[in-house]
């Protein structure tokens, strides 16, 4: 349905068509009659279904009974008004017209925002590899200084610098912590996760990823969705590298028509009431701007179907971020 | 306090019902009832005929059940879902954390390695936990909220107050030391708990949890410092019914 006719479409013009066209009946003397004041009627009918479909607060199929129910009623009265008047096929025109315009500049915005999501993924992805670099380069100079021990023969030397001096990522399973990324049909999203996980492991840090069953919301592949989780994953990231655990958790998990994101990382320092750390301004760390949190918090708070729960429990700080289908 | 434990593999579960049951009469709780079951289908039978939504349940669920369609998250959640008070543990073939969907899908209690040699201490503090929780349930007020159509249940002396977001029909609960975004509606609030109280246009309190109003400001100061705005249309109520408590 939502395919068929675009919702906000029905929610703006139709209406007002439809209004307009009663009053130009009015004004010719059409509406008088008993099929006048029932085709009224049912204009006003779909009107007021009109303005009960929201896409957020109800379930897609009650949504689509809704619009269905408003189509239904819109057609009655279309016929309705055109077996009084032969004239009201205009509506019919000018509803296409409207449409069609409608539909261009819907394309237009769509489009926008494609360019803008690309946008931020691109330069999110820049950034880690920057960082990726310089994890390369550290390696690099780790291989010439064992090749310096190689060279004098010194193996004490070098059993030292092994021991003490790397201490090297224990990674048992590589493979298997990176299975449930095969779940995540979202690719942007795949990538991104995927990023940081290579970014906690260079900075030796276990991000454990957890999700049950296939996470393929389509809602998934707005620009928000990928800034936010930006964000919880790089708070998560700095604040378990400050902690001796090193590790932080991220599960995903789709369920009914929503889609939770959890990301979980412990603290060791001691920590304000949660309210404060959500003002403007925040952080822990020097030289910081500490727009985090409140970034995300005004992120959450305009779109419609974000909901954030923001625990600090037991040495341990939880976000959960609910993205409710529509 | 009810007791269950669902558990496929005969040795297994001959095994853990010796060990609960020592630890029942070892601890005498007030357990009134204990059964032990191998099939999820059987317990489900069992559950509509033997409780009433009142009672506190303790489930012990084997995570691999080999026998059946079902594994032990998909009774859990089916159990979350009838029984919100119930308190769930797993018992898994080697120790391992927790997952997240356990912790926060389902609230799990706790973990149970089958082959973890102090397998009977960790259910003896298994049983301590869920004793500790319902005693704490039954003697703290609790707010059941319906949260997108799932219930959940809060302690009201943690609740501060509720916020109406700038979005239409969405609320931000504030709690101690949590914070949560659900859909609802402002004006349904007070009368879920005479203890919640209008303030403003965007504001409910839970008034036991204020510890000062800043006159001159038209503010209201929480136990944890958070704050909240007093409209002028509510101030008059407000200063009366705070006179009233101290």
């Amino acid at each position: 349905m939502k395919q068929l006719v675009s919702w906000s479409f029905l929610t703006y013009f139709s209406p007002l068509v439809f209004i307009l066209f009663l009053f130009w009946l009015n004004f010719t003397g059409g509406l008088n009659t008993t099929v006048g004041l029932v085709a009224s009627g049912f204009t006003f009918l779909g009107l007021c279904l009109n303005f009960l479909m929201s896409p957020v607060k109800r379930f897609r199929k009650r949504n689509q009974a809704l619009a269905f129910g408003v189509l239904f009623s819109y057609f009655i009265a279309f016929v309705l008004m055109v077996y009084l008047k032969f004239e009201a096929f205009l509506l019919l025109l000018l509803l296409g017209i409207f449409y069609y315009l409608f539909i261009k500049k819907e394309e237009e915005t769509t489009k926008r925002i494609e360019t803008q999501q690309l946008q931020t993924y691109i330069s999110e992805l820049e950034a880690n590899n920057t960082q990726l670099q310089l994890f390369l380069h550290d390696y690099k100079n780790i291989l010439f200084s064992i090749k310096g021990y190689v060279a004098q023969q010194d193996l004490l030397g070098l059993e030292n610098f092994v021991t003490e001096e790397l201490h090297l990522v224990q990674t048992e399973h590589p493979d298997e912590a990176l299975t449930s990324l095969k779940e995540i049909a979202i690719s942007p999203v795949k990538t991104l996760l995927l990023n940081k996980f290579l970014l906690a492991q260079s900075l030796q840090i276990k991000m454990v990823l957890e999700t049950v069953g296939p996470v393929d919301q389509k809602n998934l592949h707005q620009l928000f969705v990928l800034r936010s989780l930006g964000i919880m994953l790089d708070n998560a990231l700095e604040a378990s590298y400050h902690t001796s655990l090193k590790t932080f958790e991220v599960g995903i998990f789709q369920e009914d028509q929503q889609v939770k994101i959890i990301v979980k990382n412990p603290y060791e320092d001691f920590l304000p009431p949660l309210h404060t750390l959500k003002e403007k301004g925040f952080t822990t760390k020097k030289n910081h701007n500490g727009l985090g949190l409140w970034h995300l918090q005004n992120m959450v708070a305009s779109q419609d179907n974000f909901l954030l729960d923001t625990q600090l429990k037991n040495n341990e700080f939880i976000q959960i971020l609910t993205i409710v289908g529509t | 306090m009810k007791v269950f434990l669902l558990e496929d593999d005969l040795s297994q579960r001959q095994f853990f019902t010796q060990l609960i049951r020592r630890q029942i009469a070892f601890k005498d709780y007030p357990v009134t009832f204990f059964w032990a079951t191998g099939s999820s289908f059987t317990l489900k039978k069992r559950l509509a005929k033997e409780v009433s939504p009142e009672d506190f349940l303790l489930f012990f669920l084997d995570l691999h059940l080999k026998n059946e369609e079902e594994t032990g998250f998909s009774v859990g959640s089916f159990l979350k879902a009838t029984y919100p008070n119930a308190k769930l543990v797993f018992l898994t073939t080697h120790e391992e954390l927790m997952p997240l969907a356990f912790q926060y899908q389902l609230e799990a209690l706790d973990f149970l390695a089958k082959e973890n040699p102090q397998v009977e201490t960790k259910l003896s503090q298994c049983l301590d936990t869920a004793f500790s929780r319902f005693q704490k349930e039954n003697k703290q007020e609790l707010l059941t909220l319906s949260l997108q159509g799932k219930l959940r249940q809060f302690i009201l002396a943690d609740i501060l107050f509720f916020e109406a977001s700038s979005k239409p029909h969405r609320l931000t609960l504030h709690l101690k030391n949590q914070q949560l975004d659900f859909y609802g509606r402002l004006k349904d609030i007070p009368s879920i708990h005479p203890q919640l109280l209008q303030v403003h246009q965007s504001y409910v309190v839970n008034r036991r949890n204020i510890q000062e109003y800043q006159v001159a400001e038209k503010k209201l100061l929480f136990i944890n410092g958070e704050t909240c705005f007093v409209s002028r249309s509510y101030e008059k109520m407000l200063k009366a019914i705070l006179q009233q408590n101290f």
